[in-house]
């Protein structure tokens, strides 16, 4: 097995540099990934907040008054991983070549254990910017089809180094939705029609349209950095206490209403002297209209109140982080190799 | 996997995978172990069950699973306590920690002949014939040289039998056992009663051999009984069934032993005439005379009361006995009663150059001796009876029951006797209907103690047993509860080791330091009827188990009413000893 395991990373890894030798770049790894070295742009400018609730409702939701109908059972995790692998010289300019493996995986929760739900769908690409590089068409041409690797625009309209670098990973980050978006289509389809089962996506559902969504996918995220237009409408939400959930608000996408989201911060978990963003997260839910939206919120708040255990100490930002999505996160950490392994193959071949 | 496996009997493919091999940073596989994760659900895994790991190249390793340890997803105690609300142990989290158990293996044997270690592997229990091919078993038993001791108890449920190479127990490639563990758990003395049954069917009804066995019986009533069946086999319990089942998989009769001979000391108060717990005619006595102790005399005295000068005076007195010749021990204490006679004259200071306080200090211990020794040396015009060895033959077994000696005396005993099989055996043209003896003899240390400072008179003798015994057939079981007081040429020299359940101070020793931390561990638990096998021919040590003894334990016969009087009599000159 571990033979067959490997034969296919070295297979995969092999197209990679069959690519660089093709394009004449040069072998260039470095062990970090882009994702750290570079904010991905949110691409949340374009939204629009308008409220659903004037205040932050002044009531804890650590005890429950009524359970909820809804039961969190699927948790979904997507990650993304963008790698340096190479440069190639164009007009005295360095364009970067990038090697990207994305993946996407929903974990089924049954009595408190959990299964992976179908199997967990992973891709990898090589990242090059096709306006910059030579023979484009030809090399894309041959760089496609059933290879395990296939080529893909990094994007980037201008030759600066940087910037094709930030584009590598927005691109990834693109690529990325597209998976969890094949996943949870199959999701949609055998386990979505019952609105009871939630699943909790690790991520935003902005860019997603509310007819591949359901009712019964809640979006989690970890970020609470709103760039939206009228921003400065939400109250303080880092003035929130302790399992306090913030007020209710849509999300407009201007461009497409029916797009609309609602969201609402919520503090999960505060202790002495933390920093303002410790243990809040804000979530985003579909609904029908802002009643609905109302009762959902303050159910979803309860159920995420108690998902605050197990802890996931010490991960990185381990207080907004729920053990679910930390399995989703290994799971999905395993499927593909270190990227020192990357790296040690293209500074060995 | 069992398409792709080039062994496919090796492997319990029907159980199905049990888990899969992995290796980490922290943990690497090595050519000399390997790691694997337990499959959710299999829950019959544990401590010394063998295992096969089926690599993709349809090669098969097998393994003995010597550490099992659980991992949870916490990373410290600190995040569990905060998941159940800050110590609260009523918490029930929505998420349950993953947790999951992971196995350590320690290789046996590859069906490939490259030494690496193995990366992903699916992992199975290993099947009967496997066990036996990786314990090497299949190449002895198969040539008809395997002798049954055991069953290993797989994980699978699977009984296997484990056999012993009959060159590398009784010789001449290997020879010797040596057992250890605490008392009281009748593992020890059951286990040699049961092997010696395997032993004796066996090579009885292979004619491969002629094997005899000499037992001493150094405390209570251990091996007095070896002729009665156990009265546990008409019990109808899961575990008797068990053991029966043993019996008939390990191929050995479930009846007592035939051709039992017992041998005491002389009693001259009980009208059965021997020095032993058992009173129902079957024990003969036995009594020497002076030419056959005369060598051991000295030995039978510690160093304060036979001196230097009193072994001055006794090789005069020696010389005496070979010029007269003296020929009883009666004739002896007349000679020295005379001798002090003449010496009361107040004129004579010396005898034969030596003090006269010297030479009463010597007659006085040489009378003392027969009482100290009672039932061992005639006395009062009793005949002597020695112990035929002349008639073991094949299939025949003595039992020298010694515990009414102090240990002097039951060494001097125990090292006359295995001199003399000794010499039987060395002696061509001595006639006998046996080419391998085996001797079995408790509380080892006793007699070859690996503290130098201990008295051991018969210490060399047993080392030179041990170092060159095999050759000749001659074939030590010994037993002790702490193999660390053992002298290590005794215990090196043994092909087989058998550990029963040990205290955690023993294990401390270096004796131990070979064994996995988890199997030292598990040593301090093992039930009864348990035990740790290491043999020459393993590369591994195996747990077993094996079955009541066929024969009844000695400390579980009760005689007929009437007896327990005089037993209970009969320990006032029993030397009180660690039962």
């Amino acid at each position: 097995m571990k033979q067959a395991t490997t034969v296919e990373r070295r297979r995969n890894l092999q197209v990679v540099y069959d690519f660089l030798k093709r394009v004449k770049a040069r072998t260039s790894p470095i062990p970090s990934l882009e994702e750290g070295n570079y904010r991905m742009r949110e691409g949340f400018q374009r939204f629009a907040v308008e409220l659903v609730e004037e205040q932050n409702p002044d009531k804890s939701f650590l005890e429950v008054a009524r359970e909820p109908p809804e039961s969190a059972s699927f948790f979904t995790g997507s990650m993304q991983r963008t790698q340096l692998i190479g440069h190639i010289e164009l007009e005295g300019h360095e364009v970067p070549l990038h090697y990207v493996i994305v993946s996407s995986i929903i974990l089924h929760r049954e009595k408190r254990v959990f299964h992976a739900w179908k199997s967990a769908i992973k891709n990898e690409y090589i990242l090059a910017p096709l306006k910059f590089l030579p023979e484009a068409e030809k090399v894309k041409a041959e760089f496609s089809g059933d290879l395990p690797v296939t080529l893909n625009d990094t994007g980037g309209e201008e030759l600066n180094y940087t910037q094709l670098r930030i584009a590598a990973v927005n691109r990834a980050r693109d690529l990325k939705w597209e998976t969890r978006h094949d996943l949870l289509a199959m999701w949609r389809e055998e386990e979505g029609v019952d609105a009871n089962k939630l699943n909790i996506i690790n991520d935003s559902l902005l860019h997603t349209d509310n007819n591949e969504l359901k009712e019964n996918m809640v979006g989690f995220l970890r970020m609470v950095y709103v760039p939206f237009e009228n921003r400065d409408r939400l109250s303080n939400h880092l003035m929130l206490d302790e399992f306090q959930r913030g007020q209710l608000f849509k999300i407009i996408d201007p461009e497409k209403p029916e797009n609309t989201k609602y969201s609402w911060f919520l503090r999960m978990r505060q202790i002495a002297k933390s920093e303002p963003e410790y243990g809040l997260i804000r979530l985003e839910i579909l609904a029908q209209n802002d009643d609905e939206a109302r009762r959902r919120a303050d159910d979803f708040s309860c159920l995420m109140v108690r998902e605050r255990f197990p802890v996931t100490f010490p991960a990185p930002e381990w207080d907004k982080l729920i053990f679910p999505h930390k399995l989703c996160d290994q799971y999905l950490s395993s499927l593909v190799p270190s990227s020192e392994t990357i790296q040690s193959y293209f500074l060995s071949e | 996997m069992k398409d792709v496996c080039k062994y496919p009997d090796y492997v319990n493919f029907e159980y199905g995978p049990i888990g899969k091999a992995t290796s980490t940073k922290d943990n690497p596989n090595t050519s000399a172990e390997f790691h694997f994760w337990i499959a959710d659900g299999v829950d019959t895994l544990e401590l010394g069950n063998i295992v096969a790991a089926c690599t993709a190249d349809g090669h098969v390793t097998f393994g003995t699973v010597v550490e099992l340890r659980t991992v949870m997803d916490i990373d410290n105690f600190l995040s569990d306590y905060i998941s159940h609300d800050f110590g609260n142990p009523d918490v029930v989290p929505p998420s349950d920690i993953a947790e999951m158990m992971v196995a350590k293996c320690v290789v046996i044997k590859s069906t490939t002949e490259r030494v690496r270690p193995i990366g992903r592997a699916e992992t199975y229990y290993a099947s009967e014939t496997g066990v036996a091919w990786g314990l090497g078993m299949l190449d002895f038993a198969g040539a008809g040289r395997g002798v049954p001791i055991a069953v290993m108890e797989n994980g699978d449920g699977t009984l296997i039998p484990i056999f012993l190479d009959d060159e590398f127990l009784v010789g001449p490639e290997g020879s010797h056992l040596n057992m250890s563990g605490i008392s009281g758990l009748a593992t020890k003395t059951s286990l040699v009663e049961f092997l010696l049954k395997s032993i004796l069917d066996t090579m009885v009804r292979s004619e491969r051999r002629r094997v005899c066995a000499v037992f001493f019986n150094v405390k209570g009533k251990d091996m007095l009984y070896l002729d009665k069946p156990n009265p546990q086999y008409e019990e109808d319990d899961a575990y008797t069934n068990k053991c029966r089942q043993m019996y008939s998989k390990l191929g050995v009769e479930l009846v007592p032993f035939e051709n039992v001979r017992i041998f005491a000391p002389y009693d001259r108060r009980y009208e059965g005439h021997t020095k032993s717990f058992r009173r129902d005619g079957k024990v003969e006595h036995f009594i020497w005379e002076l030419t056959e102790i005369v060598e051991d005399i000295p030995e039978l005295f510690d160093k304060d009361t036979w001196d230097e000068g009193v072994e001055a005076v006794w090789v005069d007195i020696r010389d005496q006995i070979e010029r007269q010749p003296i020929r009883s021990y009666d004739e002896l204490l007349n000679y020295l009663a005379e001798e002090r006679r003449v010496l009361s004259n107040a004129a004579i200071s010396h005898w034969h150059g030596h003090d006269k306080q010297v030479y009463y200090k010597s007659a006085k211990n040489l009378e003392a001796l027969p009482g100290l020794y009672d039932g061992l040396v005639c006395t009062g015009g009793v005949d002597e009876v020695d112990i035929p060895l002349h008639d073991l033959h094949n299939g025949s077994i003595f039992v020298i029951d010694i515990q009414s000696l102090n240990d002097r005396g039951q060494a001097m005993v125990f090292n006359k006797i295995l001199k003399r099989v000794y010499r039987m055996l060395l002696d061509k043209n001595v006639k006998k209907d046996f080419d391998t003896a085996i001797f079995f003899i408790d509380e080892l240390n006793k007699f070859a103690p690996r503290d130098t400072t201990v008295h051991a008179p018969i210490k060399q003798s047993v080392i030179e047993i041990c170092a060159r015994g095999r050759s000749l057939g001659v074939s030590l079981f010994g037993v002790e509860q702490f193999m660390s007081q053992v002298d290590r040429q005794v215990v090196d020299n043994s092909s087989t080791l058998i550990y029963g359940r040990t205290g955690p101070a023993e294990l401390m020793t270096d004796q131990y330091a070979w064994l996995d931390a988890d199997v030292r561990n598990r040593l301090t638990t093992i039930p009864r009827g348990t035990f740790l096998l290491k043999h020459a021919k393993f590369v591994q040590p195996v747990f077993c188990k094996f079955p009541f003894p066929s024969c009844v334990p000695g400390d579980q016969y009760e005689e007929e009413e009437g007896l327990a009087a005089k037993r209970e009599a009969a320990t006032a000159f029993t030397f009180k000893r660690d039962i």
